[in-house]
């Protein structure tokens, strides 16, 4: 039987972003040749240390950081970077740093926001602020870490957008309030026009929500794939060193050693049979994957 | 824009505050005892300071990385402080005007056309002053900026001041007096401080944030 891909599903449809050979060189880091394809109506995970250049992409999506190295993006079909303001008016963008005025209190967001957004919806404003229980008496400065978030993220799905862009926004979060908001994105995305690109240091939200995984590391793009595709596609392998080495290296995504024998992410494909074999977790697989070897 | 203005609004009563205590206590004593051309350029500089105050706030919030990632484009944001320092030098312009005519009219009773022409020089002068800071803060930094403002203040002060006693003497008439001298560098710094207004559009434009 033939299986549809997710992305043969959705390829009638424009990408919600799209990036070609991205390149961006700074003193000591570059963002090297990043290409991938958001589909619309998909949420994509972008994991990757600190340092690997996250921020830094999805600032390029955003528009506020030049391309000048090379490269061509398309976000929900526009090409032209100097219309990306524009497009704001469609796009959530929930940087990791949420900042208002330090006297701002809820009510004040609420109509900076609607001179801000043609689309404004104040009622689902205040749903967000209710459901989200973001104190409308306090000011914005007397806000903790998650505060500041939840009112980025209410700010984010309050204007009626066609993408949402989020730059650790989980961060900070209590896992109740987490589990919520991914409650509230797999919702967002049931609208095949609206897509989310996600990044985020916790692994285990980017696996429970997301339909693709992106993996940057030191500026590269170690890897773009659906991810049911990457969970049928790996297996965790724990048999001895010999036995790991009558497996192609090519096949080897990383491998762990220990008196006990090795434990190896590999292909399942190139797995030897009979071999004890177990699946893997995105969190697994990325772990690997950056380190390489682990002793 | 009309957003970013909403945030400046709020803030009317301090911004007042703060331009009461420069519009007044300072240029009242400064008027009762030497109306020269120097104390009043640095009045326009002390106009300046409502830049500061807005950018200030701007850098402790991070506010203006947050509103870059809203629709508002770059233009809009440089140019709503460009707007709000304009007419806070208006604004000044206008009170030092009537504060002028008035203390000369204490004096001999007579509208003081001099005292007029030496504002609209030291109006354009410290406009296009608080212009070039601006633009040396979307260029570089907000520190950069206001090391260049206070840099400014001291040098213009040196500047003026030497310049304003140096013609003292020439038909009891200061060159800051001088209609034709007044008009053609009012004209020429106005031209300059919409010239910083455009370029710093266009660098902040290109600016990785």
């Amino acid at each position: 039987m033939n299986t549809i891909s997710l992305k043969d599903m959705t390829s009638n449809n424009v990408n919600a972003i799209s990036l070609k050979n991205v390149t961006k060189e700074y003193k000591g880091f570059t963002l090297d040749n990043i290409s991938f394809d958001l589909p619309k109506g998909c949420i994509m995970g972008l994991v990757g240390e600190n340092g690997a250049g996250k921020s830094t992409l999805i600032k390029i999506i955003c528009g506020n950081v030049s391309m000048k190295n090379g490269g061509e993006i398309s976000l929900l079909g526009e090409k032209n970077v100097e219309n990306f303001f524009k497009l704001r008016q469609n796009i959530g963008i929930v940087p990791d740093e949420i900042s208002f005025p330090h006297k701002f209190k809820v009510k004040h967001v609420d109509k900076m926001m609607s001179y801000v957004f043609e689309r404004w919806d104040g009622k689902a404003f205040n749903d967000y602020v209710d459901r989200f229980e973001i104190p409308r008496h306090k000011k914005f400065k007397d806000y903790s870490l998650g505060m500041k978030k939840k009112l980025g993220i209410a700010v984010a799905l309050s204007h009626g957008a066609e993408l949402i862009i989020l730059d650790e926004a989980t961060s900070g979060l209590d896992p109740v309030v987490r589990d919520d908001f991914l409650d509230i994105l797999y919702d967002f995305t049931r609208d095949e026009n609206h897509s989310v690109l996600f990044s985020s240091h916790i692994v285990s939200d980017l696996e429970k929500l997301c339909d693709y995984i992106a993996v940057i590391h030191k500026g590269q793009l170690l890897m773009c794939e659906e991810k049911d595709v990457l969970l049928d596609n790996y297996c965790m392998l724990r048999c001895s060193d010999e036995e790991l080495r009558s497996v192609p290296t090519a096949a080897v995504v990383g491998k762990r050693e220990s008196p006990y024998g090795v434990q190896a992410i590999v292909k399942r494909q190139a797995a030897p049979n009979g071999a004890d074999i177990g699946n893997v977790t995105i969190e697994d697989l990325f772990v690997y994957m950056v380190k390489g070897e682990i002793k | 824009m009309k957003a970013l203005f909403y945030n400046f609004s709020r803030k009317w009563l301090a911004v007042l505050f703060v331009m009461m205590y420069f519009w007044f206590f300072i240029p009242i004593s400064m008027f009762m005892f030497y109306p020269s051309a120097l104390t009043s350029a640095l009045h326009f500089l002390i106009a300046g300071v409502v830049y500061i105050f807005v950018m200030s706030s701007y850098a402790r919030y991070k506010f203006d990385l947050y509103i870059s990632c809203l629709p508002i484009s770059r233009s809009s944001f440089v140019s709503h402080l460009f707007i709000i320092t304009t007419v806070s030098e208006i604004v000044m312009f206008i009170v030092l005007i009537c504060m002028s005519q008035f203390f000369s009219r204490t004096e001999d009773f007579v509208f003081s056309s001099a005292t007029v022409f030496r504002l609209l020089s030291s109006f354009s002068l410290g406009l296009c002053t608080v212009g070039l800071a601006m633009l040396l803060c979307f260029r570089f930094s907000y520190t950069v900026s206001y090391i260049f403002y206070i840099f400014a203040y001291f040098a213009l002060s040196f500047i003026i001041g030497f310049i304003d006693g140096f013609f003292e003497g020439s038909n009891s008439k200061r060159i800051f007096e001088s209609p034709i001298f007044c008009t053609v560098s009012a004209v020429i710094l106005t031209a300059v401080y919409v010239f910083e207004w455009i370029m710093s559009i266009r660098i902040y434009r290109k600016r990785d944030l």
